[in-house]
């Protein structure tokens, strides 16, 4: 089994700029997101980051990792979204394992909130594209 | 934005997921991503950093983009579970793609409707990505 360098850490501050930033680029002005009114009658309570934003340190993990700008192609990423990310919350990704295989690595990668779990994340490459 | 619109798509939509039925195309719709907006999805949002190939960021966004203009606005109160991306070809920082989208699924659990959404993103007649958004009606 190779030896592969370190899956890194990401750190990301999720504040009301950088939600206004995505509802702006996405056009996705759910109200979960950026009304609080509204959110604070919702399940959630408090005005939620768009999904996709926690993902955001995932894909600077792998990117970062990987040495690359965007994802090469033969990567496959599988994400469950498992809980809401507040407004104000930093959002810490890390690798929880990386598994290597004949043909194929795959990083189990997760990222938390207060050590609550946010998100899941399944990272799958050809064993040719893993950084040793 | 303005008011209840942005690029002429209404913010929220009127459809319901439980509206859609599986199988249901919409488009394919040209989508510009500009090298602008590649740079602030590189990184933790608020910074930017230029590049020459789109980060992996694109994907949720072009998609989210695009199921807005599929479902003329956002449903509200839809709580997003899962994603998949199959990376297939690198996107350019600043490229204009072709997303095309289907209704891959619907099921219904415990009184929940389960939506899943099959993108398919091309960049100049070739497949870049594919990817899926499972969304559960809040």
């Amino acid at each position: 089994m190779t030896t592969l360098k370190p899956f890194p850490e990401v750190r990301h501050l999720v504040d009301g700029a950088a939600i206004s930033m995505y509802a702006e680029v996405s056009g996705d002005y759910n109200p979960l997101h950026v009304d609080p009114d509204y959110a604070a009658a919702g399940p959630f309570g408090v005005v939620v980051a768009h999904g996709p934003i926690a993902l955001q340190a995932v894909y600077e993990a792998v990117a970062t990792w990987l040495g690359c700008e965007g994802l090469p192609a033969g990567v496959t990423v599988d994400v469950a979204f498992r809980g809401p990310v507040p407004i104000g919350s930093t959002v810490v990704c890390s690798a929880v394992e990386v598994l290597q295989f004949a043909a194929v690595v795959v990083v189990m990668a997760r990222c938390t909130v207060d050590d609550r779990e946010v998100l899941q994340a399944l990272v799958k490459l050809p064993r040719r594209l893993a950084p040793a | 934005m303005q008011g209840d619109t942005l690029d002429g798509v209404p913010l929220l939509s009127q459809t319901r997921y439980q509206d859609l039925h599986a199988g249901q195309e919409f488009g394919p719709f040209v989508e510009p991503l500009s090298a602008a907006v590649s740079s602030v999805l590189r990184g933790e949002l608020g910074t930017e950093r230029a590049g020459a190939v789109a980060p992996a960021g694109v994907l949720p966004l072009v998609t989210l983009r695009v199921l807005r203009r599929a479902l003329s606005g956002i449903p509200p109160g839809g709580v997003l579970l899962g994603q998949s991306f199959d990376v297939q070809a690198e996107i350019p920082s600043g490229c204009t793609l072709d997303v095309a989208v289907v209704v891959s699924d619907k099921d219904e659990r415990d009184g929940r409707l389960y939506t899943t959404f099959r993108f398919t993103i091309e960049n100049e007649g070739v497949v870049a990505a594919l990817v899926d958004w499972t969304i559960r009606d809040a």
